[in-house]
Order: structure tokens, then C-alpha cells, then sequence
């Protein structure tokens, strides 16, 4: 079933059809790969994506316990700027990660409901919160709290993508740009346990502008190392 | 392999079953595969007969060459083999090996677009496909069939890439406009449309000589 409602679209004519290639065996048995170009078996990679999972929650932690925590902020405020990207964060890295329906990744359409709904959440969760405190100029303090966030998440994407090296069949650019905003939003969500602005465009900002841009790094530079090749 | 050793003819006898199996409904193929990825080597040759055939017609419609595609096809079953462990727990084999099959294509493209080659026109398996005509073939309706496909064929080529992917895939391929998505990496919406431009660009090349179909869909 094409699912495409077109008159005669089954009736253009197979230029294959005619000249009998496709009928034509491939080949008869299975070559032998050579044993270098066998990858690891599943259970190694879900093994390999684990261990970079945990070795980035633990880079997070650690970076948490050095930096601090930040006082004088409401702690609801603080559940808030540091919950809500975490949370969009975990669902940025299972929706890279999942096989989808035909087990080749998830679908575009997904990927941008997913793309507008954070956005916008992360949006809301920013600028909900009254202006508590603001000690800095919004652009420096945009692009010191941008530029922490940044070298926080590079361990945790490093990780992720050494694990998940050569494993996307499909999407591998969306994929790739999904994990870097899902250790982008990690990252961020760390960093508002830590700074001391709690204005909600410093938050938007100067949280926010990383995930763009370890989304976009991500995709530039780690999709083909991602892709199967 | 120990199982393979110990169970010799009942293995013998379930991998006859799963090849025949594979070519009829596909699932065992999956299954095959999902073993494959678990490291069970002797697996793969029921995935290779399982898709195989279906590849090398799918890289030939997209190369429009049977040696290109038979060096596509050798790499993409590399890749296979590589990425098995990529393959997920219920899975569907054949989108998942189309989907490489495509990215080796792609490569293919961008490797020869920046070494600005083009295709030779002498080079008869760079050309047109040759038509050889059956044994129980009427010359006339032959003639026509034969000059029909050869304008499908070049127009299909001037296709852009995704263009002519989409059409292939869903037409040709018999996949879902779903699946086709899926593999490309775009919409489903974004999948008709392509198709739906490389089909008006076909029935324009067409003209009156379209063939029709009653309930095509």
C-alpha cells in the first residue's frame, strides 16, 4: 500500500522491470566479512552507551559539588530552572536514541514537536519566575554562564558520542544535533544550581543559547562520526 | 557456533525453513538479523538472501548501473555488518538495510560530486540499461514497453536526488510513505510532495503514452 492517492501512480512503468536485473540474484551466498569490519554486537553498544550515560551524570555531579550551589534564590526557583531542562534533556537524549517504529530512529515529525514543545517549555519555565537577582550586564552575564555551560557539557557529549559512533542508520544529522541539545540542557540545568543571576531573561539567554549551540555543533561536527560508515 | 555443533541437522533444518520463510513474509529476517546483532554469525546468510535481491534493484535504480550497484551493495552489506549492533530489538530488517543501502548512495554522490566526475556517456553500464527482449516477447508491445521504460529512466535521472529516492522507494520499493520517511530522515509529508514532483515530471514525460491502471492508488 503506497498510501499515495494519485491516479496511475502504480502504473508508471519499472525501467527495471523490462531489462531483468532485478530478477537477477545479487549473489548466491553470503560473502565472509573480514572479522575487522564485524562492529560490536548490540550488547556491547547498549553496554558502551551506558557507561557514557553514567560517566556523564557523573562528570555533572562532580562539576556540581566543585561549583557549588548557589543561596538566596527561592528553592522553588531553583527546582524550576535547574528541573525543567533537565527533564527536557532526558527526553532530547531517549528520543535520539530510540529505534522508532521501523527501528531506524525517530521520526522528523517527532523530532520537531519535540523541537517546539521544549523550546517553548523552557521559555515558560524562564520567564515565569519573578526577577530575584541581577548583579551583571545581560550580555556578559549571557556569555560567562553560556560559555560555563558550554565546557560543562563537553565531557558528557564527548562521552555520548564515542558510545553511539557509527550506530545511526538514519537522521543521523537530527540525531546528532538531539544529543547535543540533550547534553546542552543537562548542562544548563547544572549551571542554574550554580549562578547567581536568577533574572528570567539571563536565564532564557544565557542558558538557553547553549543548547542552540551544542545542538548545532553537534550536528556540524559529530553527525558523520555518528552515522554508520 | 557450539550451538551450531551440537544441534547440526536441527539447525540445518530451522535455517532451511528461516531462508524460505525470509522470502515470503519477511519476519523471520528480522528475527535473523536481531540474532545477527547479538553476535550469532551464522544468522546473516538468511539476512543476505532475505535482502540481497532488494537492495542491488534498489541501488541499481538509483545508480543506474549493474556494477555501480554491485559495488554499492558490496559496501552497504560492510556497513551491515558494522552497524549490526545499531540493529534494535524489533526492528524491521528491510528499512533499516534500505536506509544504509541510501547512505551509501549519498556517499557515493558527494564523493564523485567533489571530485567533479561525471558519468561516462560511452560507458554502457553508466547509460541506459540494456533491454534484452524474453523469449515470449511480442516485438511490438517490446518496442513500446522497451521505449517507455527508457523514458522513465531518463527522467528519473534528471530528477533531483530526493526527488527520484522518494518515487523509488514508495513506487518501486513498495514501502509505506511512513517507512520511505523514516529512512530518508524527513517528514511524510515532505516524502509525498517528492514524490508527488517526480511523478508529475514522469506522466509530463509520458504525455498520452501513460500507461493506466484501474484503482491504481
Amino acid at each position: 500500500m503506497s498510501q499515495v492517492d494519485l491516479p496511475d501512480f502504480s502504473a508508471i512503468p519499472d525501467p527495471l522491470a523490462a531489462h531483468g536485473s532485478a530478477q537477477t540474484p545479487a549473489t548466491s551466498v553470503a560473502p565472509a566479512p573480514p572479522r575487522e569490519a564485524v562492529g560490536p554486537t548490540r550488547s556491547a553498544v547498549i553496554r558502551r552507551r551506558l557507561a557514557a550515560v553514567a560517566l556523564g551524570f557523573g562528570w555533572l555531579f562532580l562539576v556540581q559539588v566543585v561549583i557549588g550551589l548557589r543561596s538566596g534564590v527561592p528553592m522553588w526557583i531553583m527546582a524550576l530552572h535547574a528541573g525543567v531542562p533537565t527533564a527536557l534533556g532526558a527526553v532530547a537524549l531517549y528520543l535520539a536514541l530510540r529505534p522508532g517504529k521501523v527501528g531506524v530512529g525517530p521520526s522528523a515529525r517527532s523530532v520537531i514537536t519535540f523541537g517546539v514543545i521544549g523550546a517553548a517549555t523552557f521559555s515558560v519555565a524562564a520567564l515565569a519566575t519573578p526577577c530575584a537577582t541581577q548583579t551583571m550586564g545581560y550580555v556578559e552575564g549571557s556569555l560567562l554562564c553560556g560559555d560555563i555551560t558550554v565546557l560543562i557539557a563537553i565531557v558528557p557529549l564527548a562521552a555520548i558520542a564515542w558510545a553511539q559512533r557509527g550506530t545511526f542508520v538514519a537522521g543521523a544529522g537530527f540525531r546528532s544535533a538531539l544529543l547535543g541539545a540533550s547534553v546542552g540542557f543537562a548542562a544548563a540545568g547544572m549551571q542554574a544550581l550554580h549562578c547567581i543571576e536568577s533574572d528570567r531573561y539571563h536565564v532564557l539567554f544565557g542558558h538557553g543559547w547553549p543548547v542552540i549551540a551544542l545542538g548545532l555543533a553537534a550536528y556540524l561536527l559529530l553527525r558523520k562520526k555518528l552515522a554508520v560508515s | 557456533m557450539s550451538s551450531l555443533v551440537a544441534l547440526g541437522p536441527v539447525t540445518l533444518q530451522w535455517e532451511v525453513f528461516a531462508v524460505t520463510s525470509a522470502a515470503s513474509s519477511g519476519e523471520p529476517a528480522d528475527l535473523a538479523m536481531s540474532r545477527y546483532a547479538e553476535g550469532d554469525d551464522a544468522a546473516f546468510s538468511i539476512v543476505h538472501r532475505a535482502v540481497a535481491d532488494r537492495l542491488r534493484a534498489f541501488l541499481m535504480r538509483m545508480a543506474r548501473s549493474p556494477s555501480l550497484a554491485d559495488d554499492l551493495l558490496q559496501e552497504t552489506f560492510l556497513r551491515i555488518h558494522r552497524a549490526r549492533g545499531s540493529f534494535d530489538v524489533g526492528g524491521r530488517v528491510m528499512p533499516w538495510c534500505y536506509a544504509i543501502a541510501r547512505n551509501v548512495y549519498i556517499d557515493y554522490v558527494r564523493q564523485r560530486s567533489v571530485r567533479k566526475e561525471r558519468p561516462a556517456v560511452n560507458d554502457p553500464e553508466e547509460g541506459e540499461l540494456e533491454r534484452p527482449a524474453g523469449p515470449e516477447s511480442d516485438g511490438e508491445q517490446v518496442t513500446i514497453a522497451a521505449e517507455l521504460a527508457a523514458r522513465v529512466e531518463r527522467t528519473l535521472a534528471s530528477l533531483p536526488p530526493n526527488q527520484r529516492e522518494a518515487f523509488v522507494l514508495i513506487r518501486y520499493e513498495g514501502l509505506s510513505v511512513a517507512d520511505a520517511a523514516a529512512i530518508v530522515g524527513a517528514t511524510e509529508g515532505a516524502v509525498k510532495l517528492r514524490a508527488f514532483h517526480a511523478y508529475e515530471a514522469l506522466r509530463a514525460a509520458l504525455g498520452d503514452e501513460a500507461p493506466k491502471k484501474r484503482g491504481a492508488t
